[in-house]
């Protein structure tokens, strides 16, 4: 059941992630003059890439346990 | 057990994705966006646990073996205590009840009450140590796992719980058997051996088994006439040996009081009698005492006793007040015939055999010598301190024949009484465990090294448990002290 739900918030945490990252692009290029905005964006940008970061890392960690843990 | 090490696994790498969700996730709250790093740190310190599981089992056990520890001295040192403490307190039960049946109930609940309590309450905590052991010793892996299994839900619901578990079951498996070691280093004498000393010396006169009743018993010399102030010593006749019980003195009825509250006498186990009158120890009848048949049991004559005794003391007869005639023969002392006139008294005997008389007579009455057959002068062989009184003693050898002895004074007057106390029964007992003081050391003793020495050691643990906890990644546990 576990693995189940680990599945689903993988597959949910790549969607939201390029959902993050498409959308703080569109921040950063909307010609709304505001500062904050472009703020905003850039912010939005950063996390984005840095939960794509420790998702990748976090799966290859874990891929390598279970392949360690077979060998074993 | 395996299949929760799983789940906890499971658990830590589900913690780890929700991070990552939470991270990636385009609502800018920080409340929520706080989360990110910590569940993900969380998560790899929840695997890392699962997974170092096995090594830290191992650890335990390497360190335990290099402290010594051993399970087995642990229970049998507890064991063994615990053995001790149930017969001590059967122990006290007993004499509380033999007090109490006395009439003494007021010494046996003001005293041995708060002895009795304190020595259940040691009794509850040592079995108490022992179930600790028991659980600590079966269930450390087990204990430990559901600790990490606490530890790797997410979002720190349980991760303090679960990490006080696995601190707990380290600290508990490593150290709980190095009480005993613990409570050596900080005892002098030891309290098994003062409880042992004390049933000793109590185990001598044994009231439950020999039973207690309360008598009263009439003292006669040979002519039947009650013989005032003469003592009477009791002994238990046992395999080993006699056991002395108590001294009773007659009053001038020749009654002594062996009743309550302080007197009695053994009941389930043969007496042996010894009679000492003047200094001098007289043979009663009867010697050996049966109490089953030779006390005459009369619950309605006296408040006081509900068994009576004749004794009769056979080879003495009274003449006056401390001056009496003894002999080993019978003969000559049926044969005695005693006339007084004015102050001379004539004692003549007819004997066919040779036999010996003694004279008893008391100091003040100031004779100093006796004259055999108003010829031959005798004078006293020895003297005998007996209750701070003088006797004179005058032993005469006569050959058969009849014979009158003399002896000139005034009987009339009055002389000091010499000063014989009693020693009842249930005094004995008292006597025996010095006045309760010496209890009371022993129970302290045992409190001290039982209870309050075990707890510190506890206390000790329990903190270590906490200290471990933080380091894991429990709470930091607030001490409930003001600063």
């Amino acid at each position: 059941m576990i693995s189940d739900l680990t599945t689903r918030i993988v597959m949910a945490a790549w969607a939201l992630f390029m959902l993050s990252w498409a959308l703080g692009w569109l921040l950063k290029g909307s010609p709304v003059p505001i500062y904050r905005v472009k703020r905003f964006g850039q912010d939005m940008v950063e996390d984005a890439i840095l939960g794509a970061f420790w998702l990748a890392v976090g799966t290859s960690i874990f891929a390598l346990i279970k392949y360690l843990a077979a060998s074993v | 057990m395996d299949q929760y090490l799983i789940l906890a696994y499971s658990l830590a790498i589900l913690t780890y994705y929700l991070g990552v969700l939470i991270y990636a996730i385009p609502i800018p709250w920080w409340g929520i966006k706080k989360w990110a790093p910590t569940l993900i740190y969380d998560a790899l310190a929840a695997s890392l646990l699962v997974l170092m599981f096995s090594t830290i089992v191992e650890l335990v056990n390497y360190l335990g073996s290099l402290l010594n520890v051993d399970w087995q001295a642990y229970f049998e040192w507890l064991t063994s205590r615990i053995a001790i403490m149930g017969s001590f307190i059967s122990f006290l039960v007993t004499l509380s009840l033999m007090l109490s049946s006395a009439g003494v109930k007021a010494v046996s609940t003001a005293v041995l009450g708060p002895i009795i309590s304190l020595a259940t309450y040691t009794l509850i905590v040592l079995e108490i140590f022992f179930i600790l052991g028991l659980v600590f010793n079966q269930f450390f892996a087990k204990i430990m796992i559901i600790g990490i299994l606490l530890y790797s839900i997410p979002f720190r619901i349980a991760r303090g719980a679960g990490a006080a578990l696995v601190a707990m079951s380290i600290v508990f498996t490593l150290a709980l058997p190095l009480l005993p070691v613990f409570t050596h280093a900080f005892t002098i004498q030891g309290t098994e051996e003062r409880i042992l000393e004390i049933t000793e010396k109590m185990g001598k006169v044994n009231v439950e088994e020999w039973g207690i009743v309360f008598v009263k018993g009439h003292v006669t010399d040979r002519k039947g006439k009650p013989v005032n102030n003469i003592l009477t010593k009791w002994f238990a006749l046992l395999k080993q040996g006699e056991v002395y019980v108590a001294s009773y003195v007659t009053l001038e009825n020749g009654w002594f009081d062996a009743g309550r509250p302080y007197g009695g006498l053994p009941y389930n186990v043969m007496l042996k009698l010894k009679a000492e009158y003047c200094g001098i120890e007289l043979t009663p009848e009867p010697r050996i005492i049966d109490p089953h048949t030779d006390f005459t049991y009369n619950p309605l004559k006296d408040p006081n006793a509900d068994y009576f005794v004749e004794i009769k003391i056979k080879d003495m007869i009274t003449i006056s007040k401390y001056f009496f005639v003894k002999s080993n023969s019978n003969e000559a002392l049926n044969t005695l015939k005693i006339t007084k006139g004015g102050d001379l008294v004539n004692l003549k005997f007819t004997i066919s055999k040779p036999a010996t008389i003694t004279l008893v007579i008391h100091k003040e009455y100031n004779v100093d010598k006796v004259i055999v057959n108003s010829t031959k002068t005798i004078r006293y062989s020895k003297i005998k301190n007996w209750g701070g009184v003088s006797f004179q003693i005058y032993e005469v050898f006569l050959n058969e024949g009849t014979w009158v002895l003399s002896v000139r004074a005034n009987f009339q007057r009055n002389v000091k009484d010499p000063k014989i106390t009693d020693k009842g029964y249930l005094e004995t007992i008292s006597k025996n465990i010095g006045d309760f003081e010496e209890l009371g050391k022993v129970i302290a003793n045992a409190v001290f090294e039982w209870i309050v020495l075990p707890g510190t050691y506890l206390s000790i643990l329990i903190m270590s448990t906490y200290s471990l906890a933080y380091a894991i990644g429990g709470r930091k546990i607030r001490l409930p002290i003001k600063t």
